[in-house]
């Protein structure tokens, strides 16, 4: 009942993977295996881009642009993907190249085509770029030579009607239908002592979980494929979840927005532009389109990290998080699930199925987000923060604060919201509340920032965002 | 439109080789080096047995295992492998070799080391301690004019400052990379990304005990390099090599980023202390300076870095009394090495540093500063070298009127006056960058021009390939000297083997001497080409073409009988005489007749740049064959809250001669730019005990696209002046980097605004730094 293979199309042929190539990072797949070394791989964590491949599952159809080098390759089992070597169909170079091309986009060729491919992923998804999409496409792709200008013109300069989409040139039908049949087993690989298992029912998932309860869990991998690919021991079994189709699914039902644990951070924003605006916003500067394309909410979660930047947020929305397990369904409030330093309250056999909070939607409710990094764009927080306060005719009807990086998991300062209820904004209630701010977080020092930095990086956040939003 | 890239379309399709795209040879090893985890212990025990008993290991290698042990591009001071003790986190010790990465890797965690004990507290880590102990490498210089002491006390004002620059990582997408594949005979054949084969070869055969004409060595390309390459790619390429040749099987060595980023030298961190005399108009009238370099464990090219450093302290500007002593320390730290710029931008940032204080100080445009003391035509440098060709002052003007800089300066006043949530700073800054390496015998140049029989050329020099797109400027000149199009000249690999005794493709010169060699080669076939021309005009037209030259019926062309006529003229694809337009000859037929009549076809041409000397022991001559100059305003934005900096505006002008390929050379500029931005802003190398933990791009920022200046303003400007070099061109590599200083004098800048004192900013101006700053003065930030 379990097939021992994984099946994918690389520009437009299918491939069939058992064994360690099934498990290898996909740049090391496509690199050695399979001999496309147009995909590069330099910085080996999804910071740097030039392993960037378009990746679309078989049946969805829409391409999304990925870090093969941080992306396992069984998370490519039912999906086409294209590599930069299948840009150029009967050595006719796609539009995107010739443009890179004539507007001297490469200097020393090994970030080119990574820009490539995300300059595809643009085309793929917006018809008329603009400078500022541009870039903000362009986000997880580092160059040393250029400077970037040639690449942002190389990419204003793309005849768009010339362009060709990667499904007109690969429609791939027949494909599309044996991908779709081939992926309806689970998967288990077993290489001596190590077991690779993909479950197609959340049943066989908890099932598998309370057998192995070592086993990690990978589902957009974008933090265990960096810790595989720093040499970091993560155990011997790996359970993916990426044929759970229910786990795919975003969902808002009376004002309370569910997601599932395969939801992309891509997909969240694309939600939430709708319905918080500024945590789209958010978003947008979190990560990478490579990152967001495969990163989830709950992994954003789950990880643990006191710096995780969708926390605040979640923290600040009183968020309820759901875990599955032998016994069942457990849900608890997020405040309860951080125990300590990356110490979860999650049992070894559970893991989580969804996201739920509900939507804040009055319009006296005001929302800040922040993140203070050494650069803006694709950086991890040396401090983040959310604030939402109500104000009604100058009176604080609600106020809630969270912040991330400040401690050893990240904080909601309940005490300090509480005595801020019924009191009216003024420069000395701010005042006040920043000076209890100070007292209530203990930061360390480490490479993103000092103690004392944060400390009082974290007071300016929140006297910034009472001059934005509170008018004192 | 300019030539496009000669590998373009390799980049655009992932079809360009770089070293670990090579196809695996049966038997290939991988090699992975130990390195030391602490910056400084005396070796106790080092104990390899248990790491060669993992299956797949083929073999570990010591010191001993190598023939000779030291190295060094200026002091032959540095192990390869360390002996018996380590000066540095990230020295290497072993070196391993299995058959697959992850063997390597699981070996690598075998190999047991101990140090004795209380030895790694006394590690050195910082700069401050080493020039407080004395701990130094090689001797102090010094540049001198006039009477410094004399004229500071005589100073209407006096500043005194210090400051410190951070280091740079190069952050080449390609890592250090080389494959070794053994040949016969005990000859091996070393594929390195290095700006610097030659030096590659002399080292590894050094090293291993082999003659150098068993070692070639070559370079198709680099995935960048900015001078990381330079130097630095020789100790891995000599690890591939020891298990190549000892195993007689090809060794292929890939360094992660990681790994690179802990083992590998970094731009020189700088600390400066100055004492600037000048008047009430803001003209400086002496300058003593003490300029101390971090040179890391070792000596690398650091003597070399400072020397620039020096000569390049005085920048745009005349000063008549200078004063400037330069020593390097030593640290615990990995050797520093080259880095585009090579010690000039920590001269740079010093004056323009120090003119930002004066004008704070004299409450006076910054600007105007630099109009007072920028050089004139005529006037010399401290070390005596004369300013010819001087268009300084012309760029600074071009800038302030195209600009509209008084315009622009009064929108940022009333932008901080009006007291919003950030805080605007505008700078403008220069460079006049010296062209030439300040020690002589490197300014020269070999290159092989090999003509083929259907017109197409293949030409060869010691240039390397970084993304510079040297190759492509070179094809042009050659080209352009036949006639021909640059699509039937293709540049070669760089190999010792064609081109041997070349120097590094480093000081920005690697067109400038490598393009003016291939156009020496091309000349002297262009001049046999000349006289065969000459010969078959001269025939009836029936006795002209390939089906009769050299056939017995007309007598063998005897060019050493004919003087090179000015009035044969080639022009596209044609060989033609000026004298009758019969008289012409397709370039193709022409070779055809020029090989028939055994003229050779292939040429060897050489190239030094004339007239360059400088006197280390004095600090005074000529060191610089021309200087490349520009000039660059940018305008940074702060956020009073959280002292975020965006940079929203930069206009810059530079003077780049008559460029071969102006595209190429816009494109050093804005790269060059942004790199030079980097530093002085998002770039913070971060250690722990010697140990650098901001090793990957997840934790060091270079700048992402988000990162460039908002509005991006690159000018070239005509200027024809330059005739000395190849083409009238200017070189470009270096210059636009120092640029980016601009950037850090805005926030500078920005943070001096409501305040009336000089405000002192290290590099990088790091958000964190910026914030201090803005927190810890009396700044009108609310």
């Amino acid at each position: 009942m379990y097939r021992k293979h994984i099946y994918l199309t690389v520009n437009g042929e299918i491939i069939e993977l058992g064994g360690k190539e099934a498990i290898a990072p996909l740049s090391d797949t496509l690199r050695y295996y399979l001999g496309k070394t147009g995909t590069k791989v330099v910085c080996a964590e999804g910071d740097c881009g030039a392993c960037t491949v378009m990746l679309a599952r078989a049946r969805e159809g829409v391409y999304r642009s990925i870090n093969a080098c941080i992306y396992p390759t069984f998370l490519a089992d039912g999906c086409h993907l294209v590599t930069v070597e299948g840009l150029a169909k009967n050595s006719e170079l796609h539009e995107v190249q010739q443009s890179m091309m004539r507007n001297f986009g490469g200097q020393c060729g090994f970030c080119t085509p990574g820009f490539v491919m995300s300059l595809v992923n643009l085309y793929e998804h917006k018809t008329a770029p603009k400078e500022q999409n541009v870039k903000n496409y362009l986000t997880g792709n580092l160059c040393r030579c250029t400077g970037y200008q040639p690449i942002v013109q190389a990419a204003l300069d793309i005849n768009a009607k010339k362009m060709k989409s990667l499904g007109e040139m690969y429609p791939l039908k027949k494909e599309t239908e044996t991908l779709i049949s081939k992926t309806a087993q689970p998967i288990l690989i077993e290489i001596e002592e190590r077991e690779f298992f993909a479950p197609v029912t959340l049943q066989q998932a908890v099932e598998y979980k309370n057998r192995r309860p070592h086993a990690r869990i990978f589902s957009g991998a974008t933090d265990l494929g960096v810790q595989i690919n720093k040499g970091k021991f993560i155990g011997e079994q790996r359970m993916s979840l990426h044929l759970l189709e229910e786990l795919n699914e975003i969902k808002v039902n009376n004002s309370v927005v569910g997601v599932g644990a395969r939801v992309t951070l891509e997909k969240l924003q694309t939600v939430m532009a709708a319905h918080v605006p500024q945590f789209a916003d958010f978003l947008n500067i979190f990560a990478s389109p490579q990152i967001k394309n495969s990163a989830t909410l709950v992994g954003n979660l789950a990880n643990g990290s006191p710096i995780a930047d969708t926390t605040p947020f979640l923290l600040a929305m009183d968020a309820h998080v759901s875990l599955l397990g032998p016994s069942g369904q457990r849900v608890l409030p997020i405040t309860q699930f951080f125990k300590g330093y990356k110490s979860l309250d999650m049992a070894e056999n559970e893991f989580i199925t969804h996201i739920s909070w509900p939507l804040v939607l009055d319009k006296k409710t005001k929302i800040g987000l922040y993140k203070v990094s050494q650069r803006r764009d694709l950086d991890i927080s040396c401090v983040n923060a959310c604030f939402v306060f109500r104000i009604n005719s100058g009176v604080i009807e609600d106020a809630r604060i969270a912040l991330g990086g400040v401690a050893a998991v990240p904080l909601r300062l309940g005490a300090i919201e509480k005595s801020l209820l019924g009191h009216v904004v003024s420069k000395d209630l701010i005042a006040k509340t920043n000076t209890q701010i100070t007292d209530a977080i203990q930061p360390l020092s480490d490479a993103r920032g000092s103690a004392d930095f944060r400390k009082s990086v974290t007071q300016e956040l929140f006297q910034k965002f009472a001059m934005e939003h509170l008018q004192p | 439109m300019s030539q496009i890239h000669d590998s373009a379309r390799g980049y655009v399709t992932g079809s360009a080789e770089y070293i670990d795209d090579r196809p695996f040879v049966s038997g290939e090893l991988h090699v992975e080096v130990f390195y030391s985890l602490v910056a400084k212990g005396k070796i106790k025990t080092l104990d390899v047995s248990a790491a060669a008993k993992v299956p797949g290991v083929a073999a570990i290698y010591t010191s001993k295992d190598l023939r000779h042990n030291l190295w060094g591009s200026i002091f032959e001071d540095q192990p390869y492998l360390a002996e018996n003790e380590v000066q540095y986190v990230g020295e290497p010790i072993a070196v391993i070799a299995a058959e697959s990465k992850a063997t390597a890797h699981l070996a690598k965690t075998k190999i047991i080391i101990e140090f004795e004990k209380s030895e790694a507290k006394v590690a050195t880590l910082d700069i401050d301690v080493a020039i407080k102990n004395k701990e130094f490498i090689g001797q102090e210089r010094a540049i001198m004019r006039g009477d410094v002491d004399a004229e500071l006390k005589k100073a209407k004002h006096v500043l005194r400052g210090e400051i410190f620059m951070a280091g740079q990582d190069h952050f080449y997408l390609e890592s250090q990379a080389c494959v070794v594949y053994p040949k016969e005979d005990d000859q091996i054949e070393i594929h390195s990304s290095s700006q610097h084969p030659s030096e590659v070869q002399h080292l590894v055969a050094k090293a291993l005990g082999l003659k150098f004409h068993q070692v070639v060595c070559i370079v198709k390309r680099m995935g960048g390099a900015f001078g990381g390459k330079e130097s630095q790619a020789a100790p891995f390429a000599v690890f591939a090599a020891l298990v190549a040749l000892k195993l007689k099987k090809p060794a292929r060595l890939i360094v992660s980023k990681d790994d690179d980023m802990i083992m590998t030298g970094k731009r020189n961190p700088f600390k400066n202390f100055y004492e600037v005399g000048f008047n009430d108009a803001g003209q400086i009238t002496a300058l003593k300076a003490r300029l101390f370099s971090d040179g890391g464990a070792y000596a690398d090219l650091s003597t070399a870095i400072m020397e620039r450093a020096m000569l390049h302290l005085d920048n745009a500007y005349f000063i008549p009394n200078f004063s400037v002593t330069g020593q390097v320390c030593k640290t615990n730290t990995p050797p520093n090495t080259a880095f585009r710029g090579f010690g000039g931008p920590k001269g740079v940032v010093t004056i323009e540093s120090i003119i930002e204080d004066i004008a704070q100080y004299l409450k006076v445009d910054a600007f105007s500063v630099r109009e007072k003391n920028v050089y004139q035509k005529g006037q010399t440098t401290p070390y005596g070298q004369t300013i010819e060709d001087n268009i300084l002052p012309e760029l600074f003007q071009k800038l302030k009127k195209e600009s509209r800089y008084e315009e622009w300066r009064s929108e940022i006043s009333a932008h901080n006056k009006a007291g919003g949530a950030t805080l605007r700073g505008l700078s403008a800054t220069a460079v006049k960058f010296g062209i030439s390496f300040t020690t002589r015998f490197l300014n020269q140049a070999n290159a092989l021009v090999n003509v083929h029989l259907d017109g197409t050329i293949q030409v060869s020099t010691g240039a390397t390939e970084m993304g510079q797109g040297v190759n492509t400027k070179i094809a042009q000149i050659v080209a352009e000297c036949f006639s021909i199009s640059a699509g039937d000249v293709r540049v070669m690999p760089t190999s010792t083997e064609k081109n041997p005794n070349t120097s590094a493709t480093a000081a920005s010169s690697g067109s400038d001497i490598n393009g003016q060699a291939a156009l020496n080669a091309s000349n002297a076939i262009k001049e046999n080409l000349n006289r065969v021309a000459q010969a078959v005009f001269a025939r009836p037209v029936e006795n002209r073409g390939r089906k009769v030259a050299g056939t017995g019926n007309v007598a063998e062309i005897d060019i050493s009988k004919i003087a090179v006529d000015e009035n044969i003229i080639f022009e596209n694809g044609f060989v033609a005489s000026k004298k009758s337009p019969k008289l012409k000859i397709s370039f193709q037929d022409l070779l055809q007749e020029a090989y028939l009549n055994r003229v050779p076809l292939t040429a060897q041409g050489h190239f030094k740049y004339p007239g360059i000397f400088f006197d280390k022991d004095a600090g005074q001559g000529t060191p610089f064959f021309y200087f490349t100059n520009g000039v660059a305003a940018s305008e940074v934005s702060i956020d009073r809250y959280t002292g975020e900096l965006k940079v929203l505006r930069t206009e810059l002008y530079m003077d780049l001669g008559r460029p071969i390929n102006e595209a190429i050379d816009l494109g050093q500029v804005t790269g060059g730019f942004v790199q030079g931005m980097g530093w002085v802003t998002t770039e913070n190398l971060f250690y722990k005990e010697g140990r650098l933990v901001t090793c990957s791009p997840s934790t060091y920022k270079i700048p992402s696209v988000h990162d460039i200046p908002r509005v991006f303003n690159c000018h070239l400007i005509d200027n024809a002046l330059n005739k000395k070099n190849v083409r009238g061109s200017k070189a470009v590599g270096e210059p636009p980097l120092l640029l980016g200083i601009s950037v850090w004098a805005a926030a500078k800048n920005a943070l001096q605004y409501g305040t009336d004192k000089p405000i002192a900013l290290n590099l990088p101006a790091t958000q964190e730094q910026i914030f201090t700053k803005l927190k810890g003065s009396d700044v009108a930030a609310r």
